[in-house]
């Protein structure tokens, strides 16, 4: 029977109940993460929680949305501007919303 | 009774009822129900693993290990000294034991402390013993050193 204990990631060191251990990383391990080290006879292997890198890569990503929307509703405005962008402009509008609620629903 | 020691471990088991408890009143020793069996307070809470360098009971880690306490034990070269109520490394402990061989058991003078030299210079990590209430002494039925 394996334990599971909380535990943290900095660097490629892992802590848990305030001891470095020597465990693989199942991670990138790079950036601080917290996560779970898994103990079975004398393995040791660390488990990140990625939810929170998925949380900011779609952060991200909506506000590389919002600044698309805002720049093409600016293009569309203007009189040289052949227009009739409204419909694709209102469709990233809605993919921005949709994107920006997925991240409170991740698993 | 039955007296089990694993590693360093202690188990304690009754082969009919009131035996821990006349063996407690006797001997004084603090000695609780765990899980199925029983063992001494100090191995009550002892851990189902270990991490090198973190605080395991009143010791340090050596090794990171997870597996029934006995095996804990194991891992770590460990041993529990109840008569000092410590767990300290199998090679520290100084005490000697003498073992006789009767025809189909061993026979010691009381109860082994784990880690104890024999005469050949080994050291005594398991033993399976029976205490008696009739003899007061203790029999073993298997002794293993390293």
């Amino acid at each position: 029977m394996s334990k599971m204990l909380e535990a943290t990631c900095v660097g490629g060191v892992v802590t848990a109940d305030n001891v470095p251990v020597a465990a693989d990383i199942l991670s990138e391990g790079v950036s601080q993460s917290e996560g779970i080290l898994i103990l079975d006879g004398d393995t040791a292997k660390y488990l990140a929680k990625t939810s929170p890198d998925l949380k900011t890569l779609i952060e991200t990503m909506v506000t590389i949305l919002n600044q698309t929307i805002t720049i093409l509703t600016g293009l569309d405005a203007v009189t040289v501007s052949p227009g009739g962008q409204t419909a694709p402009i209102a469709l990233l509008t809605t993919m921005s919303t949709q994107l920006n609620a997925s991240k409170e629903l991740l698993k | 009774m039955r007296v089990k020691c694993f590693h360093g471990y202690f188990i304690f088991s009754e082969t009919k009822v009131g035996q821990i408890s006349d063996f407690i009143a006797r001997y004084g020793l603090d000695i609780v129900a765990k899980d199925d069996y029983y063992t001494f307070s100090d191995l009550e809470d002892a851990p189902d693993y270990s991490l090198t360098g973190a605080t395991f009971l009143s010791t340090v880690a050596v090794e990171t290990f997870e597996g029934k306490p006995w095996e804990v034990f194991e891992a770590n070269g460990m041993v529990y000294n109840f008569s000092t109520g410590l767990i300290v490394p199998i090679d520290s402990v100084i005490e000697t034991v003498q073992i006789l061989t009767s025809k189909n058991h061993f026979i010691a003078n009381g109860l082994i402390l784990p880690g104890s030299l024999t005469a050949e210079g080994l050291r005594v990590r398991d033993y399976s013993a029976w205490f008696s209430r009739d003899t007061l002494r203790f029999t073993y039925s298997e002794v293993n050193c390293v």
